[in-house]
């Protein structure tokens, strides 16, 4: 009788597919990764105790944010679609206008941003903020 | 006279290293990839058009939910706490970046007392934070 021959494998692991799988990996996380890139509208905020700011009243345009997002410029009503141009007129008469930017302490915080880009836009360099009285 | 053979080279780009590349590249983007729910402290941000890159990686990110709830680098922390704290990280980094991510429909009281508490911390750099929005 022949005795039968035990056959010893070796055991491997198939790697063949390796460098196929991290390639599919490395477009899924090409095509997924999104490099995020923070935006925001730069403030310098004034040092406590500095003395405030005193403009000619004629420099001053004076913004004012209501509860309920109405705009006024100057006491004058004003769509905030239009005040970008209304403020370049006045940019034009007089470069250095500060506005300031007042806003009732109720009003939604996207009432302010949406004021200030408008008046960054419309080209003011002095930009002051102020919070309504009772805030 | 002799004719000299010519040598006929296949031009060839060796591929052997692709897998090792892509390997590498791999790691690189598992390892940086923070996958991030937007909605986590529930802030919308408010759109801008003139918002500025803002590049500083060492920043500190101020959120203000809808709700209330403030959080500091998404650790939270009392209303009245963040001036205090923040005094502390401008102590040792007085050139620090704070970014309010305060949400849209939060009431500018809360915001503005955020403000005034990051003026009090003496904080000389401060960048509200918006989402960008195209020009109409």
């Amino acid at each position: 009788m022949k005795p039968l021959r035990r056959r010893h494998p070796h055991p491997e692991i198939p790697l063949v597919s390796t460098a196929d799988v991290s390639f599919l990996l490395l477009i899924f996380f090409l095509a997924t990764t999104v490099f995020q890139v923070e935006r925001g509208i730069l403030l310098g905020l004034p040092v406590p105790g500095a003395p405030a700011v005193v403009a000619r009243a004629d420099r001053v345009a004076r913004l004012t944010v209501g509860e309920d997002r109405s705009l006024q410029l100057d006491g004058k009503p004003v769509a905030l679609g239009s005040l970008k141009e209304a403020l370049r007129l006045r940019l034009g008469r007089e470069p250095r206008t500060l506005v300031t930017v007042e806003v009732h302490p109720r009003a939604p915080y996207d009432a302010l941003v949406q004021t200030l880009d408008q008046v960054k836009l419309s080209g003011a360099r002095e930009i002051a903020l102020r919070t309504a009285e009772g805030a | 006279m002799n004719i000299r053979r010519r040598a006929h080279h296949h031009n060839v780009i060796p591929t052997a290293s692709m897998a090792d590349i892509a390997m590498l590249l791999l790691i690189f983007f598992m390892s940086t990839t923070i996958i991030r729910a937007d909605d986590s402290d529930h802030v919308r941000l408010p759109g801008a058009v003139s918002g500025e890159k803002l590049l500083d990686e060492t920043a500190v990110r101020v959120a203000l939910g809808s709700s209330g709830t403030v959080t500091l680098n998404d650790a939270p922390v009392a209303m009245d706490d963040v001036g205090a704290v923040l005094g502390d990280k401008l102590a040792k980094n007085p050139a620090l970046l704070i970014s309010l991510h305060a949400d849209a429909s939060a009431p500018y009281e809360r915001v503005a007392y955020l403000i005034e508490q990051l003026k009090a911390a003496r904080a000389p750099r401060v960048a509200l934070a918006v989402r960008k929005r195209d020009a109409r």
